[in-house]
């Protein structure tokens, strides 16, 4: 929320858009926790969730998703000069290194289904903690998502990290996670009437001038449409 | 048995018609499709704090 009290985000700006260009607008604003936002929906609480929700089958089994609005690539944090040479998860596996990654992110995950041994990945709670385990050589590299290593690499106090090239799959699986909009799967109509109204938004110069403004670039355009991130 | 059961037969009948007829509850937003509630009491939206 900014100093006027409006709520701001990519999602809730993209949204607004889109519905401005349907001759709709917003008439409520809810802000709940993250396990609240799909039991709510389907309550009837509110109409659309607008947290840059991951598409997966498991939501899609729970909600109707817009089409994403965007898909974030992986990439690591490495010391300055990234002295191991390591420039994808592969790359750890083969050096035995060690990757330092947030606890309960899809990082970890794709770190151990590759195959890189449950020593050799270190969980932190936070982002300054995985970072502080880089500098002092507890680990090798930090797993995380491309903006949010964009903004960690910005906020440095000194230069001393470097992000490699953002890559889209881990061991030939795609490591890229599709944000959307949820809605009730009762309101697909609606929903296909929104895709619809979004395709002419999504690429504008409002489109772009909103995702720059939030640390999004053109690297995070969505790859996949939502019947291929549901497994239809 | 049969005789009783004949007596109650136009009450059963009844009731039957009357669950029919009762509305089904639903609430908020799932009364009415989306288009239209959108349209005349705008979209209702719930971002992650």
């Amino acid at each position: 929320m900014n100093d006027s009290g409006d709520v701001i985000g990519t999602d809730v700006e993209i949204l607004k858009s889109v519905l401005s260009e349907m001759g709709l607008e917003v008439s409520e604003e809810v802000a709940t926790d993250w396990g609240n936002l799909i039991p709510g929906l389907k309550a009837g609480r509110y109409d659309v969730v607008a947290a840059g929700m991951f598409v997966n089958p498991g939501r899609c089994a729970e909600v109707a998703f817009s089409e994403p609005t965007f898909g974030i690539k992986a990439t690591l944090i490495t010391p300055k000069g990234n002295p191991k040479g390591l420039n994808r998860y592969e790359d750890i596996l083969s050096q035995g290194a060690v990757l330092a990654a947030v606890s309960g992110t899809a990082q970890v995950a794709a770190a151990l289904d590759l195959g890189i041994a449950r020593e050799n990945v270190q969980e932190f709670p936070d982002a300054p903690t995985a970072l502080a385990a880089l500098r002092a050589g507890r680990a090798d590299a930090f797993g995380v998502d491309a903006p949010s290593a964009r903004q960690i690499i910005a906020n440095l106090p000194e230069a001393d990290m470097d992000m490699v090239e953002p890559f889209d799959e881990i061991g030939g699986k795609s490591a890229v996670d599709h944000g959307a909009f949820a809605f009730r799967k009762e309101d697909q109509a609606f929903v296909d009437r929104f895709n619809e109204a979004m395709r002419g938004f999504i690429g504008t110069d409002a489109y772009i001038a909103i995702n720059e403004a939030h640390g999004m670039t053109a690297d995070e355009a969505p790859v996949k449409s939502v019947s291929e991130l549901c497994g239809q | 048995m049969g005789l009783a059961l004949n007596s109650l037969m136009p009450r059963l009948r009844v009731v039957a018609a009357a669950v029919l007829l009762t509305p089904v509850a639903v609430t908020g937003a799932n009364a009415q499709d989306l288009n239209d509630t959108a349209a005349s009491d705008g979209v209702r939206v719930a971002y992650f704090n």
